[in-house]
């Protein structure tokens, strides 16, 4: 069992590794491997200096935002003990999205706050979605509910925005599709704390998740305060998938598709293997993801968006289809 | 551990379900609660556990209220068998006793020694390795039972343990619950359907009718007619060679 957790996750590791080098190597602009290692040797000459400044923040905004999605869907999985929680459920996706639009259109000056006004927007959708499933206490059901309801009175909104100016959306379609072609080293450096943070807290609530999982009774008879650790994982997982979509747009999938694949692959419910394979794939994923936008249809480049769900749909109907009847 | 109830009262919503319950659990004592459906039976076990929280009155743990305990605290001195326990098919039993010991900092050997230990008392040693969605039913509540022990608890509550049990384990459950008094002088306290089997595990047997407590009597010969009258005549009560009471469904 453990052997299996070990291989996995080591097998996973080195895939993204490899993936990591070929996406600074590859794009429009062609570059040697010797220019890769120039990077991490000598940042200042020319090509690498380049590559360090577009493609390595573009690679590892990439690698954060499919880890932090995949990270905030585990913990919703988990602690709303639903397969189909995703983090597109606390309306981040929604929140951002009439967020980012509401900018482009009514501020066209100020687009560069963008990932801000995402950002703002999606913790403050996830804000009042908590604010309207709560009844005394936060009922898992109640929340995805309220954030289904929610999310589509925010599509809406978005659909009007959109219709009622069709002139001024350009900008919108690769933010609504998600990807990273506008990545900077600037975006990195904002977006870093808040990643370091979703991702170092995750591993912590790791145990209580996996009380949370029994269901509000059986944690509490085990000694977990539930309501307080159920809001403390919720924020977390907010957090994250804010975080992922003010620096990546709408990427939702990933966070709905990498917990599955990590499970299967690994044949666990355990918390801590869980969060910890599922954070590699999703970086993993997303990273292939925009480096097969880039490469395939040279030199137009499509959005991550579009490879993400394609790559994570049918490799997780190949799981499903692989799986033995009555395999547990 | 002794518990000391009074004039304890549950509201769910404006409905009262337990209405000014008195009742008192000595240490080394197994009750037994018996009524009807809806009775409220899990509900008190429940307020009893620290799970809900009860509306009006006072319910003391060795003299400090339940409701002063932190949670965590509560974990380590009281356990509960739910009647419909929930859990993730992938996990695997041993994955499942380990959770048992969320509240406890004694260390992983230790532990380990506890859930197997509690796994060998409800005969689940070979399920260890088993995931929890290939059990059977009744394989299902005896891991549940075994994550109650697994607790080490001085107040053991169990909600209908013999459902789904086969006649083998509930032949042997009044020597294990006898077992485990004399290593750790627990108290026990159960909501039972099966009245023979209460009267074969208990000290004393507390009815409930109506969120009310109708009966509190000690498990002895003298108590034959007032089980009687409590059951209405359902149960046909009679007294053994060695002066137990047995109990069985008058079916006419």
């Amino acid at each position: 069992m453990n052997k299996r957790i070990t291989a996995v996750t080591a097998i996973a590791v080195v895939i993204t590794v490899i993936t990591f080098l070929f996406s600074l190597k590859c794009g429009v602009w062609e570059t040697s491997w010797h220019d890769v290692q120039m990077i991490f040797t000598d940042p200042e000459n020319f090509p690498a200096f380049i590559l360090r400044q577009l493609r390595l923040p573009r690679t590892l905004l990439a690698m954060l935002s499919g880890a932090a999605l995949a990270v905030s869907g585990t913990i919703l999985q988990k602690v709303l003990r639903n397969d189909l929680a995703s983090p597109d459920i606390l309306g981040v996706s929604g929140g951002a999205g009439c967020a980012g639009l509401a900018l482009l259109i009514f501020f066209p000056g100020f687009s560069h706050y963008l990932n801000a006004a995402t950002f703002a927007g999606a913790i403050f959708a996830a804000f009042l979605i908590a604010l309207a499933a709560w009844k005394r206490t936060l009922s898992p059901v109640r929340l995805i509910l309220a954030g289904v309801a929610l999310g589509a009175l925010f599509s809406t909104v978005s659909g009007a925005m959109i219709s009622l100016n069709p002139e001024k959306i350009s900008g919108v379609m690769e933010f609504a599709l998600g990807g990273f072609s506008r990545c900077t080293m600037s975006h990195l450096s904002t977006s870093l704390p808040f990643f370091s943070a979703a991702l170092l807290l995750a591993p912590l609530l790791a145990a209580r998740m996996d009380v949370l999982a029994l269901g509000k009774e059986e944690a509490t008879a085990l000694g977990l305060p539930v309501e307080r650790n159920r809001i403390m994982a919720l924020a977390l997982a907010a957090l994250a998938a804010a975080t992922a979509v003010s620096v990546a747009g709408l990427l939702g999938f990933a966070g709905l598709i990498a917990p599955h694949i990590a499970g299967k692959l690994l044949n666990t419910r355990r918390a801590m293997p869980l969060l910890i394979l599922s954070a590699l794939t999703g970086a993993e994923i997303t990273l292939a993801a925009d480096l097969a936008g880039r490469m395939l249809f040279m030199p137009r480049e499509l959005p991550c968006g579009l490879f993400l769900s394609a790559f994570g749909a049918l490799f997780f109907l190949f799981l499903l289809l692989k799986e033995k009847e009555g395999e547990l | 551990m002794s518990v000391t109830i009074r004039n304890l009262s549950f509201f769910r919503g404006n409905t009262p379900v337990l209405q000014e319950i008195n009742a008192d659990f000595a240490d080394n004592s197994v009750t037994a609660i018996i009524g009807g459906n809806g009775s409220g039976k899990s509900t008190l076990l429940k307020v009893m556990a620290g799970i809900l929280k009860y509306s009006a009155g006072s319910l003391l743990l060795d003299s400090r209220e339940v409701a002063s305990f932190p949670v965590k605290v509560l974990a380590r001195k009281r356990a509960i068998l739910l009647q419909n326990p929930a859990a993730p098919p992938e996990l695997s039993v041993n994955e499942l006793l380990k959770l048992a010991r969320f509240a406890f900092d004694t260390g992983k050997k230790y532990d380990q020694d506890v859930i197997d230990k509690a796994l060998a008392d409800t005969g689940c040693t070979a399920l260890a390795g088993r995931r929890i969605g290939t059990l059977s039913g009744g394989e299902f509540r005896k891991v549940f039972l075994a994550m109650a022990l697994a607790q080490e608890p001085e107040l053991l509550l169990l909600d209908v343990v013999e459902a789904g049990l086969d006649a083998d384990f509930c032949r042997k459950l009044p020597a294990l619950l006898r077992k485990l008094i004399v290593e750790r002088h627990l108290t026990v306290v159960m909501v039972m359907h099966d009245l023979d089997l209460a009267l074969h595990c208990a000290t004393d047997i507390l009815g409930i009718a109506d969120g009310k407590i109708r009966l509190a009597v000690k498990n002895s010969a003298d108590a034959a007619d007032q089980l009687k009258a409590f059951t209405s005549g359902a149960m046909h009560i009679s007294t053994g060679p060695d002066g137990h009471l047995n109990a069985r469904l008058n079916y006419f």
